[in-house]
């Protein structure tokens, strides 16, 4: 993951709309988008509040971390066969969707990914099965798939929602300087469940608070001593 | 009622009395009283023996005349005219030559002794040519071309003498072979061929007429191609020339020129123009058919043949101008593919002329490469070179060395250029000086030439022996020729025992014949038919398979199109129902709806005309044209993919199938497509038509070139193999996603029309070209 600290810092925690999104990645433009309207249609009717967003392929996999930071991604759709069109500017991408659920799940282990295929039966897209939540036939894209996706989304948002309140009580805790090791250790797995970037400083940080603690009282006992010098 | 003996005695008695004597008379009286001995009898010959053996015996006319020609090479004849007419009124054959002649005594006890061969006891004729026939019937198979033979024959110790023979007087029941006369005459003149105003003092002429059978075109070709096997294969050599004419087929009426250098591997030329070291050589061969020219030093070849770097050898070549011709030769079976010949024929022209032979103004110079020779007919020890290492090709080109029976060579000298290389006064040959042994080194040398360049292609010969085997559409040929000649010679049958010397045939004799005639005619279209309707099954399948490969290749264009036009269509109907209404959305989604409905119609329509029938039959038809619409069809699913697709080229019209055009350029689209797709970026193929002439004959190229990875150097042997693949997914995934058909049908179907198909990197867009080039046919 080179990238990852560079995308980190471009889109930190800046999110351009907090709606929780499902991500359509697709070459085929038309696709895209009538596949994004029918997500639309079906997901107004089952009353949900997730909003849809389609993509043409990024040219770099590691484009997608940072994408999926900074739209607040929670599910993503992907076609399998990306590398056929270009977009304006854009050329066609060589890799195919079996590729690139390989490098979202190395940092986005639970977030759920479908594929949405004219081939389901395909023996590449076969042999990546663990990878997706579901292998949806495009022929087959009707409100009952669309229930699976809404649900898995939900799933995926309330486990994410109370180990962000877990991550928020420890990290209060840590700043008050009422952590225990345990804390750190919980931190520590929950920052890398929620992909939260690793801040290995925090042992440093507080030390360094010490220190400043101790230079404080060194100036403490500075003034006093100049006092007492002025004073004489 | 037999005489009794003392009769016999009293009339012999009165004819050897008697001034002239009546020989025929006291021969069949001696005979007859030769009967009456109590303890010696001996067998009596039927007339008709004769005719078995002749006219029976000899398989057909073709052969009978080249046993008569082979008599003159015999003879020591260096030009024969052959002539056949049997048209217009004309009726004769006529065999003359410019040998030896006979004497009058080679005639009555050598020419009239059925069954002497004077070839059995000696293998070799006065000049040491190895003779061609032992069964002493030569001369019997005239029978078989005509009824009545006049021979004139002229030798310097006894002049002229001519003897005629009516064969058919022998077709006779219960005559002894003696009772039929043999006409002996004195004529003035005898005509020997005439090469540029001169004829021979001596020589035999025989004329037969009232001949047995009709001669085809096929016959005389035939004749032509087996006189050529008795000819040296140099054109400018006099050794043995054979004037051919006849009124059957005029194209063979010419000098019959030996075409077996057609079977010869390799071809050699050395010059050397008498002055500096250069030597200039030219080789082909038949596998790259390309010609090297290239200059040697004359101490570079010492240095080749002796393996030494400063060779003891004179600095420039002593034996003034010289130039060399070799034929390299195999004897095999796969040397005569190709060419009218057979390998009997190939053979039996090697034993004639195997060896390398030194001609002075084009005359050969004995006693250097005649087979009979002890020291002349490997005057380069090639065998003794080859016993001490008889190292194979395959064991690497430094040792591979040639056998003497391999090479037909022709060391062209001068009586005035080459002063030095001057008559032997002891014996036969040249004087052993130095001149003679620089030409000597200077052959050897060549022959060392010809060895590293065969050793050089040998991984071509070997691939070509792996690909000799015959298309189907040739192999049909073959077996519709074989049984276009059978009927041939059923009709040659029928004509022969209808003709006037066999008027005895009956319609009952003829009968079965004209009805095996009509069997084999009814056969060879039922064969016809099925061979034209397996080959157009053939062409078919191999459609209906690029049919198949392209749908799995672009299938996934039309399954595209078929759930968006579904998805698409649904999405309009929620869109109009929701509410409010997204009119605008939902009109867009019918459009797009539509859009795809006319792709999945094309595509139905792509595939239904793959393999119309108008498709399958040879007919004219506009090449460029036919690639244009292929592009189109074929433009959006290449255009699905960002592939810009174009065709480019010439307007140009060719006798062909359209179907297999359509195929072949298919199958290479799915290929180029495939290919295109494992790279990202910019995505281009490119067809072109274009004209281009191989070796005079008319063609064009179908070029097909894209920008996908090309194909390694490891895989170009391998990629037209049948169910080898090297399509791989876009990720590179190592798993082939080919069928491995593609190219073998293209191989195929290009191999059927005679053409030829390359792969190499393409220099503009720098994946795979391909390049098909077909003959065009009018």
């Amino acid at each position: 993951m080179p990238n990852c600290q560079a995308h980190f810092l471009k889109f930190g925690y800046q999110k351009k709309n907090n709606m929780e999104k499902i991500a359509i990645v697709d070459d085929n433009s038309e696709q895209r988008e009538t596949s994004k309207i029918r997500l639309k249609l079906f997901l107004k009717e089952l009353n949900s509040t997730l909003e849809v967003i389609d993509v043409f392929p990024f040219k770099e996999y590691s484009d997608y971390y940072g994408f999926i930071n900074s739209e607040n991604i929670i599910a993503l759709i992907i076609d399998e066969k990306l590398y056929n069109d270009s977009q304006n500017d854009k050329s066609p991408v060589s890799y195919n969707g079996s590729d690139l659920v390989v490098f979202i799940r190395e940092r986005y282990k639970y977030i759920p990914i479908f594929t949405l295929t004219n081939f389901p039966e395909d023996h590449i897209l076969q042999e990546k099965i663990n990878e997706y939540d579901y292998i949806f036939s495009k022929k087959d894209f009707t409100i009952k798939q669309v229930s699976i996706i809404q649900r898995s989304c939900h799933r995926y948002l309330e486990e994410n929602q109370n180990e962000l309140s877990i991550y928020n009580d420890i990290t209060q805790k840590i700043a008050i300087g009422k952590g225990v090791d345990e804390d750190y250790h919980k931190l520590s797995a929950l920052q890398t469940k929620l992909h939260i970037p690793l801040n290995s400083d925090i042992k440093i940080r507080e030390e360094w608070l010490e220190e400043y603690e101790k230079q404080i009282l060194a100036l403490e006992e500075l003034k006093i001593k100049l006092k007492t010098e002025l004073n004489r | 009622m037999a005489k009794s003996e003392i009769e016999l005695r009293a009339e012999l008695q009165q004819l050897l009395q008697q001034n002239n004597s009546d020989y025929r008379a006291i021969f069949k009286l001696t005979r007859e009283l030769s009967k009456l001995d109590k303890n010696n009898q001996h067998f009596f010959v039927d007339a008709k023996t004769i005719i078995h053996l002749g006219r029976d015996s000899i398989k057909d006319h073709t052969t009978a005349l080249i046993e008569l020609v082979k008599n003159c090479y015999d003879a020591d004849a260096c030009n024969v005219d052959v002539d056949v007419y049997c048209k217009n009124g004309l009726d004769y054959i006529r065999v003359s030559d410019n040998g030896f002649g006979m004497t009058r005594d080679d005639l009555i006890n050598g020419w009239l002794h059925i069954g002497f061969s004077g070839k059995r006891i000696s293998k070799h004729s006065k000049t040491g040519r190895r003779k061609t026939g032992e069964k002493g019937i030569g001369r019997i198979s005239a029978d078989r071309l005509g009824g009545i033979i006049e021979l004139v024959t002229k030798t310097k110790q006894d002049g002229i003498i001519g003897l005629k023979v009516d064969w058919d007087e022998f077709d006779v029941d219960g005559k002894d072979i003696s009772d039929i006369n043999v006409e002996i005459f004195y004529p003035n003149k005898i005509k020997t061929p005439n090469r540029d105003g001169e004829t021979s003092e001596t020589g035999t002429e025989i004329t037969i007429t009232k001949l047995r059978q009709s001669w085809s075109v096929s016959n005389i070709e035939n004749l032509y191609y087996e006189l050529s096997a008795l000819t040296p294969p140099f054109n400018d050599v006099k050794d043995f020339q054979i004037e051919l004419k006849n009124d059957v087929a005029p194209s063979f009426s010419r000098r019959v020129n030996s075409e077996f250098f057609k079977a010869s591997e390799i071809e050699l030329t050395a010059v050397y123009d008498g002055a500096g070291s250069d030597i200039l050589y030219t080789i082909k061969d038949k596998y790259t058919n390309k010609e090297i020219v290239q200059s040697i030093k004359w101490q570079q070849l010492l240095t080749k043949i002796y393996k030494t770097e400063n060779p003891e050898s004179s600095e420039d070549l002593k034996c003034g101008p010289v130039s060399l011709k070799l034929l390299f030769f195999l004897r095999e079976a796969a040397s005569v593919q190709g060419t009218e010949f057979k390998i009997s024929e190939l053979r039996e022209f090697l034993d004639n002329n195997a060896g390398v032979k030194i001609y002075r103004d084009n005359f050969a110079v004995k006693p250097y490469g005649f087979p009979h020779s002890q020291f002349g007919y490997d005057w380069l020890e090639l065998a003794e070179r080859k016993a001490k290492d008889p190292a194979g090709i395959g064991r690497g080109g430094e040792s591979y060395s040639i056998t003497p029976n391999q090479l037909i060579g022709a060391v062209f000298i001068s009586r005035d250029n080459n002063i030095d290389l001057s008559d032997s006064a002891a014996r036969e040959g040249l004087v052993e000086s130095e001149s003679f042994y620089d030409l000597r080194n200077f052959v050897l040398g060549s022959i060392n030439m010809l060895e590293t360049h065969r050793a050089n292609i040998y991984p071509l010969i070997e691939k070509s022996r792996e690909s000799k085997k015959p298309t189907a559409s040739k192999e049909a040929e073959q077996i519709q020729l074989q049984l276009f000649s059978v009927k041939e010679d059923l009709e040659s049958i029928k004509n022969e025992m209808q003709s006037n010397s066999m008027k005895s045939a009956s319609s009952l004799e003829i009968r079965p014949i004209d009805k095996s005639i009509e069997k084999v005619e009814d056969i060879t279209k039922k064969v016809d038919k099925t061979i034209s309707e397996l080959l157009n099954w053939n062409r078919v399948l191999s459609g209906l398979a690029t049919i198949g490969i392209s749908s799995t290749v672009f299938g996934h264009e039309t399954e595209g199109s078929i759930s968006l036009f579904t998805n698409a269509t649904d999405n309009a109907r929620m869109l109009i129902r929701s509410n409010p209404p997204e009119i605008d959305t939902a009109i867009s989604e019918i459009d797009k709806a539509l859009k795809h409905s006319k792709k999945v119609a094309s595509w139905g329509a792509y595939a239904l005309t793959r393999v119309q029938r108008e498709k399958r039959s040879k007919k004219l038809i506009n090449i460029k044209k036919t690639v244009d619409n292929v592009v189109k069809e074929l433009k959006p699913a290449f255009e699905a993919s960002s592939i810009k697709i174009e065709s480019k080229g010439e307007s140009l019209v060719s006798k062909t199938y359209q179907m297999d055009i359509e195929s072949i350029l298919i199958n290479l689209l799915t290929n180029a497509y495939s290919a295109c797709n494992i790279k990202g970026g910019i995505r281009r193929v490119i067809v072109n038509v274009e004209h281009e002439d191989k070796k005079n004959i008319q063609g064009y190229n179908l070029c097909v070139s894209d920008t996908g990875p090309g194909v390694a150097d490891e895989f170009k042997k391998r990629i037209f193999e049948p169910l080898f693949s090297t399509k791989m997914t876009a990720s590179g995934n190592s798993k082939s996603a080919g069928t491995g058909l593609g190219l073998t049908i293209v191989k195929s179907i290009v191999d059927d029309l005679n053409g030829n198909i390359t792969v190499s990197q393409d220099a503009e867009l720098s994946g795979a070209f391909f390049k098909v080039w077909l003959p065009k046919e009018k």
